[in-house]
């Protein structure tokens, strides 16, 4: 027994001795990153390779990690210790983030140079107090893909830009006209319910709030109540249930995308990250229609996933030179040619036609650019506002009762503020 | 073999004490390790009000059972003759169904007691349901409802699963024991769910049951039944769920009650039939006695599995919807945990949970005493 133990012992010694001589040669910097989009996928694995070619000093262990409950595992790292050196997360994630103080601020490295020519948006999204934690290769684009087709056929005016978007009456009337036309084994409006996670509380929240309603009180951040359970916020969920007790939407699609590219299904309200695939099916008839005006403004989503070094980083300066090289223009413009996102970097977007007037994402630029887009709320309980959109919104797709459903809604976001203040 | 058995036993005490500790000990190891001492670190947790995220954790004492178990019943005002158009914030009004609920938002409301006397007693409960006796309305307040219902829906389904799923696999026992040419394949078929990974089950039954393009729904169809919204109404998402569940677990329990059936001698049901038993006789007076203990096991592990429900309802109903009618216990301490970050809370429900189930478990020991065969 006591040779077995001290024969693992030193078997133990071996393997601890030959480890410093295994790490000579480059550094190994590790990296999550949120399994999106396939072709997103690719792009950061072929630009993750190339940086790893392209110098010795460093080299990025990447890891893929499931979107829908990304935020659940990176806390659980974050708690164990065990987060990787450079973090991919969904923008609105780090006021919680930094709030546990699991981010370092970029302060120190930046450039000027770079800030200047990267979108406002970006820069706003990964600001928390005077510092920047965070940086993006492109920001998001949320509003209607259509089929022009079936809008024709239909006779529903196609809107030229943000000065003569769809009112709320002009939206029903849309849904009405486009129910008589679509096939018997379609519906009029896609609102991607195949979804989980943060979807619902970035595809949703904006439509709130051009009701007049919001997630949370952004004077104060400390209720919700009055906000998510007002007459405006109840307006927009009854509103929105009867476009599901209607026929115009549906709670259970089976395949939602390809009912939009097969034809089933006119309008599609999504972010950018459908534009290849919904521009390959539909090829001219893809339109992009700009976030209708419900009765308070216009209003879309912004903000997406972006990149940050956390505090257990043992090396922060090979993390930011992968940051830096990430958010170079040609790796942003070629990012966002590969999932239909708006480049982070102006001079990227500025040399992209399909930002410029009457290219197809002419209005993703209009909308982050002149104030139609609204970040999500800027407060630590933001993943229990993520969790409990996704709740509520399904749940008053299911026609359960809207007052009683934005009840619990507040109760469960006023509860973690509550619990959060200690 | 009975008398056999007891000489071995009473003959070899001191070596078969070692024999168990050897043979048990990895087990009682691996027990200790993942089983028991995470249940005592839970316990600790379950005093705290330690998140995942990062804040300062603190004693907090019992408050975490107080708020899970703070439950009762209060007075309210009478229902109005005409429902107010807007909601108010703390009375009645009519839900979209048409049916009347009590609202009950009291920030901003300095005095409850002015609206209702007695209100004020339950500031910070949630109206859980409300129920009127004569002319009297009432409303069960609880702290934390979703635990009540998650309970509910529990006792619910290990009521209905445990029995109906028990009867089931002895009657599928019963069939696959006949000795018929094929029986393998039958036995192969009905177990063929069991080592399927009940996440895929659940993926697959939820396109079953879809309310426009599910098999389910479009073969009733053929009946000119339905449609019916399985998963997304409050009255059949549970039963649906009961349904796969069944459907899913019945193949493991009827093994064990076809091991049971084969190992009941021969000579049993050639004596009763000289005795002039029927078919009905020899089940009622052999084969029940004699699988006794299968049942109890089966019984048992049944409730028991019927009580960890997580996985369809993860799959099926991720927000444990529609109404929170299929909410689950396991369900709910992974959320409040989990996704909400609440570690502390959510140790608290399981400490709950665990103390409920134990309680469930002796009371069915007491009910159904084994006669042990080896005795």
């Amino acid at each position: 027994m006591k040779r077995l133990t001290s024969m693992i012992l030193m078997g133990l010694l071996a393997v601890l001795m030959a480890l410093p001589a295994a790490a000579q040669g480059p550094e190994e910097v590790s990296l999550w990153f949120h399994s999106g989009q396939g072709s997103e996928r690719d792009e950061l694995d072929r630009q993750i390779t190339a940086f790893n070619e392209m110098q010795d000093e460093y080299v990025i262990m990447p890891l893929e990690v499931p979107e829908g409950s990304y935020n659940d595992q990176v806390r659980a790292a974050a708690l164990a210790g065990d987060l990787p050196c450079v973090l991919d997360f969904d923008g609105p994630f780090i006021y919680s983030y930094v709030f546990s103080g699991d981010l370092i601020p970029l302060d120190d490295y930046v450039t000027d140079e770079l800030l200047d020519d990267v979108l406002p948006s970006i820069i706003g999204q990964g600001t928390v107090g005077d510092s920047i934690y965070s940086l993006g290769q492109f920001d998001s684009g949320l509003s209607i893909w259509a089929n022009a087709a079936m809008l024709e056929e239909a006779g529903v005016r196609i809107p030229e830009g943000l000065d003569d978007v769809w009112t709320l009456d002009e939206f029903n009337e849309a849904m009405e006209a486009l129910a008589a036309i679509v096939p018997d084994d379609g519906y009029v409006i896609d609102f991607k319910f195949t979804y989980d996670g943060e979807w619902y509380s970035y595809g949703f929240g904006p439509m709130i709030r051009s009701f007049g309603g919001d997630t949370i009180d952004r004077e104060t951040f400390e209720t919700a109540e009055g906000v998510l359970n007002g007459e405006e916020a109840v307006a927009w969920g009854e509103w929105f249930q009867s476009l599901f007790a209607n026929g115009y939407a549906t709670a259970t699609p089976v395949d939602p995308d390809a009912d939009f590219m097969e034809g089933r299904v006119p309008l599609s309200w999504v972010g950018h990250w459908m534009y290849n695939d919904y521009k390959d099916a539909l090829g001219d008839d893809l339109v992009l229609i700009p976030a209708p005006d419900f009765g308070n403004g216009a209003v879309t989503g912004m903000g997406s996933w972006n990149w940050g070094i956390t505090s257990t980083c043992a090396n922060p300066d090979g993390a930011w030179t992968f940051i830096e090289y990430l958010m170079d223009a040609d790796n942003t413009a070629s990012m966002a040619n590969a999932n239909g996102a708006v480049p982070s970097r102006i001079s990227a977007l500025e040399a992209d036609e399909r930002y410029q007037e009457g290219g197809d994402l002419h209005i993703y630029f209009l909308q982050l650019t002149e104030g139609v887009a609204v970040p999500r709320a800027q407060t630590a309980v933001y993943p229990t506002i993520s969790t409990v959109m996704e709740d509520v919104v399904n749940a008053i797709a299911r026609g359960e009762d809207v007052q009683r459903s934005l009840d619990a809604a507040v109760d469960a976001i006023d509860s973690a503020i509550e619990s959060l203040a200690g | 073999m009975r008398l056999f058995f007891q000489n071995n036993l009473t003959g070899r005490k001191g070596r078969d004490l070692l024999a168990v500790l050897v043979m048990g000990g990895p087990a009682f190891l691996l027990l200790a390790i993942f089983m028991i001492w995470p249940f005592i670190l839970g316990i600790d947790l379950s005093t705290t009000n330690q998140r995942f995220d990062g804040a300062q954790a603190s004693d907090i004492g019992t408050r975490n059972y107080e708020r899970i178990l703070g439950v009762g019943i209060g007075g309210l005002p009478p229902k109005p003759e005409v429902f107010p158009d807007s909601r108010p914030g703390v009375g009645w009004y009519l839900d979209n169904q048409g049916k009347a609920d009590f609202r009950w938002r009291t920030r901003g409301i300095d005095d409850l007691d002015e609206i209702w006397e007695g209100l004020e007693n339950w500031r910070g409960y949630e109206v859980m349901s409300v129920f009127s006796i004569g002319s009297n309305e009432y409303a069960i307040f609880a702290r934390d409802p979703l635990f009540w219902r998650s309970l509910r829906n529990n006792l619910a389904f290990a009521a209905f699963v445990v029995p109906v799923q028990t009867a089931l696999a002895l009657m599928l026992a019963i069939l696959i024991n006949q000795k018929l040419p094929g029986m393998n394949v039958f036995r192969t078929i009905y177990f063929s769910p069991v080592v399927t990974a009940m996440v895929i089950v659940a993926v697959v039954w939820a396109f079953l049951y879809n309310p426009r393009f599910g098999l389910i729904n479009q073969m009733l169809g053929v009946l000119s039944i339905g449609p019916f919204d399985w998963l997304q109404h409050p009255a059949s998402a549970l039963p649906a769920i009961m349904i796969m569940s069944i459907w899913q677990g019945v193949g493991f329990q009827m093994v064990i009650f076809l091991a049971g059936l084969q190992d009941i001698p021969e000579d049993l049901y050639e004596a009763a039939s000289i005795d002039g038993a029927g078919v009905v006789h020899k089940f009622r007076y052999v084969t029940l006695p004699m699988l006794r203990n299968t049942t109890i096991f089966v019984v048992l592990t049944t409730t028991i599995l019927a009580f960890r429900l997580f996985d369809q309802i993860n799959v099926m109903t991720p927000d444990g919807g529609p109404a929170s009618s299929t909410a689950t216990m396991v369900w709910y301490a992974i959320r409040r945990g989990w996704r909400e970050s609440e570690i502390g809370y959510a140790s608290a429900i399981s400490v709950v949970f665990v103390v409920i189930v134990l309680m469930i478990s002796l009371v069915q020991r007491v009910f159904v005493k084994s006669e042990s065969a080896l005795d």
